[in-house]
């Protein structure tokens, strides 16, 4: 599927293409997320992509990258259940 | 036309007469909504990084079709919020960058706690192969709160993101149907 025209890197000036995204706190309510899309040349680390970062994150500012300078909020701790026990010989 | 309302079937009487206003409420917008219920194929064309172990909702940010409205590509973009209350079928495809150790897995999550249904997969058997996991379910949602998200997991041991390479990407595709 094509990247839609309206994604666009979310860094100010910048016009190329989104290439990856991560996701920030909604300014006003907490328990949403808003999409930040960036180029490869404005993109913040895998790790850091990986997490929910403050509504006030600067990312993806490049003065601030490949880090963002904000504390996002730690993953969830809640893995899948494990499942059920396979039979011996499974 | 979307939109509409879910039909109730009129239950025709002895003696009823019929006149344009009525044909159109009990039959013809009951019809338009049979022929074009809530649909809602979304992708994810740009991607998203995963950490190690943790299950997260995986951000849909874009729309083939979404007839009633029922996602965002800005907030929430990983939610399906049903906008007609019933039963739909739902489905997520998830794709992983190429990666040769440990698990995926995709899921499908009501209101972020429910999970309606989900499937292991396997890495890749060598480095710079794809990997590719499915779910599909059946799920009420509500109408107005109820929503749903796929999620995806993978224990590399290192973060790990998805893939979009030649069109092929991940997934979330909903259908009403049943009311």
């Amino acid at each position: 599927m094509p990247v839609p025209s309206t994604l666009a890197c979310g860094h100010t000036g910048c016009v190329a293409a989104p290439v990856v995204q991560w996701q920030r706190q909604h300014a006003v309510e907490e328990t949403w997320t808003d999409a930040v899309y960036a180029c490869a040349a404005h993109a913040v680390t895998l790790d850091l992509a990986a997490m929910i970062h403050q509504p006030t994150c600067p990312g993806p500012n490049a003065l601030t990258l490949p880090q963002c300078g904000c504390a996002p909020a730690p993953p969830p701790t809640v893995p899948l259940p494990a499942g059920p026990a396979l039979p011996t010989g499974w | 036309m979307t939109g509409l309302a879910a039909p109730i079937p009129y239950q025709w009487q002895v003696g009823d007469t019929g006149n344009a206003a009525l044909l159109n409420a009990q039959l013809y917008n009951g019809l338009t909504f049979l022929l074009g219920p809530p649909i809602a194929s979304l992708y994810q064309a740009t991607v998203q990084s995963l950490l190690s172990g943790t299950s997260v909702p995986i951000t849909m940010d874009s729309a083939t079709v979404d007839s009633y409205a029922g996602h965002s590509t800005t907030t929430n973009t990983s939610r399906y919020t049903g906008q007609i209350a019933g039963w739909y079928w739902v489905m997520a495809t998830l794709d992983f960058a190429t990666n040769a150790t440990g698990a995926r897995s995709a899921s499908i999550l009501k209101n972020g706690t429910t999970t309606v249904t989900g499937a292991f997969g396997s890495a890749a058997a060598a480095s710079g192969l794809y990997t590719t996991v499915s779910a599909a379910g059946l799920v009420y949602l509500n109408g107005s709160t109820d929503y749903i998200e796929a999620y995806g997991y993978q224990t590399s041991g290192a973060g790990l993101s998805t893939s979009s390479v030649s069109g092929q990407c991940s997934s979330l595709t909903a259908w009403l149907v049943h009311v």
